[in-house]
């Protein structure tokens, strides 16, 4: 019971519109006149509450499909209710009313543009410019094959949005350690505060690598010419090296 | 840039309003239009997965197939849809023709009602409610689609559903390359079943843009009002006498979303942060609809028959396997469990027996699933 208590808690977060749904649902239970507002909202809901608090429930759907048991909240159709709810409460007062319950709304809640991860376009792919640039400084050309580059943490995830003729040996798979992917040891190499040019040098052919990509904040202990990493973009923060040994079969 | 205007004119307009005149019958009116817009919308996402997912499984080079075969299906289906309505809307003239010539004196007085409206604006408090309530909650929506355009928001899930929509659009594949990293793997069951990239990898063929384009900046310019217009017409269905009040029940809807991210699981952080996503689709439109649907089967004033609203629950549960695996038994259980209700509240069994057999997709589906997997 704990756990399903934690997980309705991690749905909540830092608001308490599911707590406000409860209260609205208390509500129109004693107030909502129309049955059938009363059947599809009230009592399924209560039933779907009944039944995501239901211990075997909870056992059941961590069976199914484990770790997703808070999607069930989903069901609940919290905004839907809390609005009709409110609408129904300030009745005829509505712009005195719709300012109370505004204010109370948006008090309670999190203003959904001030997530972290949500940040101005800087494109319409709506990914890095920088990663637009690399992706086509190494694209391959027509009837060239797909090149693989390796890529630091911070643009793995981003650069086979915008292009698939670009491959990786290492992907997003290697940033979820929940996962249980085995590490990576190009990745490891790569994400090291000082690279060292040689192990990088023989990894990349090791890996079939065609560019490496590295961030111009990092040290490098060697020299990546001698390496056969050969230095053909700078852009924004990072490098663009070629790997010389790696060659680019093209179609005759 | 004509292939694009033709291309999602077609998938988002043309095409939804095509099915929806097959499903949904009734006077022309602009209200029964957003009703069949609505319908047309889902019966299109419904008939993408009934084709896609035995395509699928074929393997190899099989997205040309199902771009040809899902514009064919779409294409016979829409032009049957306006046939259809245009013969209603003859037989409805001729109707007339024959019958009374002059309009009805409710009529004459509603048409002047509705010019006469905004004359009387100056001095109706209410009447300046509904039209302040009106505009605050289209600028609210607008807003929103204005953000998801000019905002991009990261989710690394996009590193797997984006890139496979990407890979079916660039390599005729589909579900055959890891999107990681480009290296061939097995058909990925898990993810396969469930054909929203596949989707958005089809827009994005059809209208020539490339496919994160059509995911994170033309996919939310669409399901954003298309939802809201969802929540309005479930608005319409609760307010009922009070439609005056519907702007209202936007407004707060509105809030609701905006400044409903309290945490990473919530179905309005899905909507307004990870919209073109499978999960966003069945925790927003795929389960609104469901109310929606519900709240008409259930609906005393609803005349003739119900087929067309029960025809639309089936296809409601189809987009909800489309939109994620889960997200089929979790749509059963809402529909199971709403018929459920209303026949031991209405004293009427045979509503559980129906809601029970539009889940026979969903049970299918999670056959085939556990097949495939096993």
């Amino acid at each position: 019971m704990e756990q399903i208590f934690t997980i309705f808690r991690n749905f909540c977060g830092s608001g308490i519109y599911p707590y406000l749904f409860f209260a609205a649902l208390v509500y129109l239970l004693f107030t909502e006149k129309n049955k059938i507002i009363r059947w599809v909202l009230v009592d399924t809901s209560i039933v779907l509450t009944f039944l995501f608090f239901f211990p075997p429930f909870y056992r059941l759907m961590e069976k199914l499909d484990a770790g997703t048991y808070y999607r069930f909240l989903w069901l609940l159709p919290m905004t839907v209710v809390i609005a009709y709810a409110a609408v129904k409460l300030i009745g005829k007062y509505t712009r005195t009313g719709f300012v109370l319950m505004a204010l109370l709304l948006i008090l309670s809640g999190q203003y959904v543009y001030d997530n972290a991860n949500i940040t101005k376009a800087q494109n319409r792919f709506h990914i890095p410019d920088s990663v637009v640039a690399i992706c086509n400084e190494i694209m391959p050309e027509e009837g060239e094959e797909r090149i693989f580059a390796a890529f630091p943490q911070e643009l793995l995830q981003y650069v086979r949005q915008y292009s698939t003729e670009i491959q990786m040996p290492y992907g997003r798979e290697v940033l979820v350690p929940a996962w249980g992917t085995a590490p990576h040891p190009m990745y490891e190499e790569m994400e090291k505060q000082v690279i060292d040019a040689e192990a990088i040098g023989k990894m990349a052919d090791d890996y079939f690598c065609h560019y490496v990509i590295l961030n111009r904040g990092k040290e490098i202990d060697g020299d990546m010419k001698e390496q056969g990493l050969e230095l053909i973009a700078q852009i924004d923060a990072y490098d663009v090296y070629r790997n010389v040994s790696a060659e680019i079969w093209k179609e005759e | 840039m004509i292939q694009k205007a033709i291309g999602a004119l077609f998938v988002f307009l043309l095409a939804p309003a095509g099915l929806g005149f097959l499903a949904v019958p009734g006077k022309q009116t602009v209200r029964r239009f957003f009703s069949v817009y609505l319908a047309g919308f889902m019966m299109e996402l419904a008939l993408f997965q009934l084709i896609a997912v035995p395509i699928i499984l074929q393997k190899g080079f099989a997205f040309p197939t199902l771009v040809t075969w899902f514009t064919a299906a779409l294409l016979v289906f829409m032009a049957a849809g306006f046939v259809l309505e245009a013969v209603r809307f003859f037989k409805r003239k001729t109707g007339k023709k024959q019958g009374e010539m002059e309009p009805s004196k409710e009529k004459v007085l509603k048409k002047a009602g509705i010019g006469n409206w905004f004359a009387g604006l100056r001095g109706d408090r209410e009447k300046q409610n509904i039209l302040l309530f009106w505009i605050l909650a289209a600028a609210a929506v607008l807003f929103q689609m204005y953000m998801a355009y000019a905002y991009a928001s990261f989710d690394g899930d996009d590193a797997y559903y984006v890139v496979e929509s990407l890979l079916a659009d660039e390599t005729n594949t589909m579900y055959l390359i890891l999107p990681y990293t480009g290296l061939s793997t097995n058909l990925d069951v898990r993810h396969a079943l469930a054909t929203i990239p596949m989707w958005e990898a089809y827009i994005a063929r059809i209208t020539g843009i490339h496919a994160t384009i059509v995911a994170h900046s033309l996919i939310p310019l669409v399901l954003i009002p298309v939802t809201y217009l969802l929540y309005a017409k479930i608005g319409i269905r609760l307010l009922g006498k009070n439609t005056a009040k519907v702007p209202l029940f936007l407004c707060f809807v509105s809030i609701l979303q905006i400044w409903g991210n309290t945490s990473i699981y919530t179905n309005a952080t899905f909507f307004l942060t990870r919209t073109w996503q499978g999960k966003s689709i069945l925790c927003n439109l795929v389960i609104l609809a469901a109310v929606w649907i519900f709240l008409h089967i259930l609906s005393e004033e609803q005349r003739g028959s119900r087929a067309h609203w029960w025809l639309l629950l089936v296809c409601t549960n189809i987009v909800a396997a489309m939109a994620t695996t889960m997200g089929a038994f979790l749509i059963a259980v809402l529909v199971c469990l709403t018929g459920l209700v209303a026949a031991v509240q209405k004293r009427k069994p045979v509503l559980c027996i129906q809601a029970g057999l539009c889940c026979i997709p969903n049970i299918l589906y999670l056959l085939l699933y556990l097949f495939l997997v096993m």
